[in-house]
């Protein structure tokens, strides 16, 4: 990729987002998010979507920076780092807009400017969506049900997490969980993204 | 009988008996929104092998919000009118109720009195509002009056004056004086913000409350010289101390 006019080399970028060096990331998102926002702004979209948008792009370019095959297909392309991510994060939100039925704002002949072989790379996968929706939501439960999920997907016992929480019992652990969870997919299931991916 | 997370649950543990497994087999090809269900809870589980994604997620998160116009901003953008009309409305309606009611009150019938919980921002809106997430989930436990909840998601946005307010009203309403007084004290002190008169409203009604006669006087008399909204019931209460 041309680099000539960032501050960083594609290398950088590539160790930067694996390793979620701030200096990089925050790099990527002063020069990135407005672009973004502009674009899904102008496509009947707000600027929480763009920030979705961003961040799946952001999951995008890990997987592709954490794949050796995928990386040395970036390497070889003639775009800046920056022109690929925006491409990616604008594929993300044309994509979302068709699922959604609109076709008023031309997307098609947006979708156009990207060449088929590019499509491989820009592809977002069902798990990058459905990664940033248990982001996302797992982060908007009530505290005590995040500390209780993370720890239960960080594969501490219930005796554990039963002293750590304070709970008055393992059965309590588990009922808790077992709400917590259900309270989570509830809110999954009533954002649109996921409705959109259900229609698919 | 097993709900649907514990089903999901033991299946992947491998302790569904052989009845249930079947069953569950079956709700599978049958029941789509169960099998998208089980592909949640695989998902949720793989996250573990997924930590520098989440990490990658949390630092942009952290960016964000740091690069985020302030809620006040926006705030004052948006949704000045709505808030000055509310302002007003409560203004008169406890104007009437001063003026048919008191003669000779303690400070805790003022303060029962003039207490009145600051309407949730999200009531006065009329369209989506941008702000911290966890602030804007505080709100919404705070209409709830679920006021340890909200408390704990303002605590998520430690910066956030919009938090901070809500948050001090809130623990007046838990009755915790003294974390309350610290809350309003924080947004006066930051004083370039929205929400100083009311910061200022609440502290005196909090030294009232803990019976600070003369704090609350100084600051109500204060609030009553400048041009604030409070500024008329800053004026009304101060009569109402002196006829005590």
């Amino acid at each position: 990729m041309g680099e000539k006019r960032n501050k960083y080399s594609t290398e950088e970028f590539i160790e930067g987002v694996k390793t979620s060096n701030r200096k990089i990331l925050n790099y990527i998102y002063k020069r990135n998010f407005e672009s973004v926002r502009v674009f899904v702004e102008q496509r009947h979209g707000s600027r929480d979507e763009a920030w979705d948008v961003f961040q799946e792009g952001m999951i995008r370019i890990y997987d592709l920076f954490t794949q050796e095959t995928k990386r040395q297909m970036i390497r070889n392309k003639h775009t800046s780092f920056h022109t690929f991510f925006i491409a990616i994060c604008k594929h993300v939100w044309l994509n979302k807009l068709r699922d959604r039925g609109n076709d008023s704002v031309g997307i098609y002949s947006d979708m156009d400017q990207f060449g088929p072989d590019e499509y491989e790379l820009l592809e977002i996968s069902k798990e990058s969506l459905m990664f940033r929706l248990l982001h996302k939501h797992l982060n908007t439960l009530r505290p005590d049900c995040q500390k209780l999920i993370k720890m239960t997907i960080q594969g501490h016992p219930s005796t554990i997490i039963m002293h750590a929480l304070g709970f008055i019992s393992e059965q309590a652990v588990y009922n808790k969980k077992q709400k917590c969870i259900k309270r989570l997919f509830e809110k999954i299931k009533n954002d649109q993204d996921y409705k959109d991916y259900l229609k698919k | 009988m097993m709900n649907r997370i514990e089903r999901i649950e033991r299946y992947l543990q491998g302790k569904l008996e052989e009845g249930d497994l079947w069953e569950f087999k079956k709700a599978l090809e049958v029941d789509a929104e169960f099998a998208e269900e089980v592909k949640l809870y695989k998902e949720l589980l793989s996250m573990q092998q997924q930590a520098a994604k989440e990490t990658l997620l949390d630092t942009m998160q952290h960016i964000h919000q740091e690069n985020k116009p302030s809620g006040i901003q926006r705030f004052m953008h948006t949704y000045r009118y709505a808030a000055v009309a509310a302002a007003f409305a409560l203004l008169f309606g406890i104007g009437m109720l001063l003026t048919t009611v008191f003669s000779g009150t303690t400070n805790q019938q003022l303060y029962s009195a003039y207490f009145q919980p600051e309407q949730s921002i999200l009531n006065v809106r009329s369209t989506g509002i941008s702000m911290e997430h966890t602030v804007m989930q505080g709100l919404q436990y705070y209409e709830l009056n679920d006021y340890q909840a909200a408390l704990e998601m303002f605590e998520m946005a430690p910066t956030n004056l919009m938090g901070k307010l809500y948050s001090g009203i809130a623990l007046m309403e838990l009755s915790e004086f003294n974390s309350a007084v610290a809350k309003f004290n924080y947004i006066i002190q930051h004083n370039d913000n929205l929400f100083v008169d009311q910061a200022e409203w609440y502290l005196s009604l909090c030294y009232l409350k803990q019976d600070k006669t003369e704090d609350a006087r100084l600051r109500l008399a204060k609030i009553a010289e400048d041009r604030g909204i409070y500024k008329v019931k800053a004026q009304k209460l101060l009569n109402e101390m002196k006829n005590k």
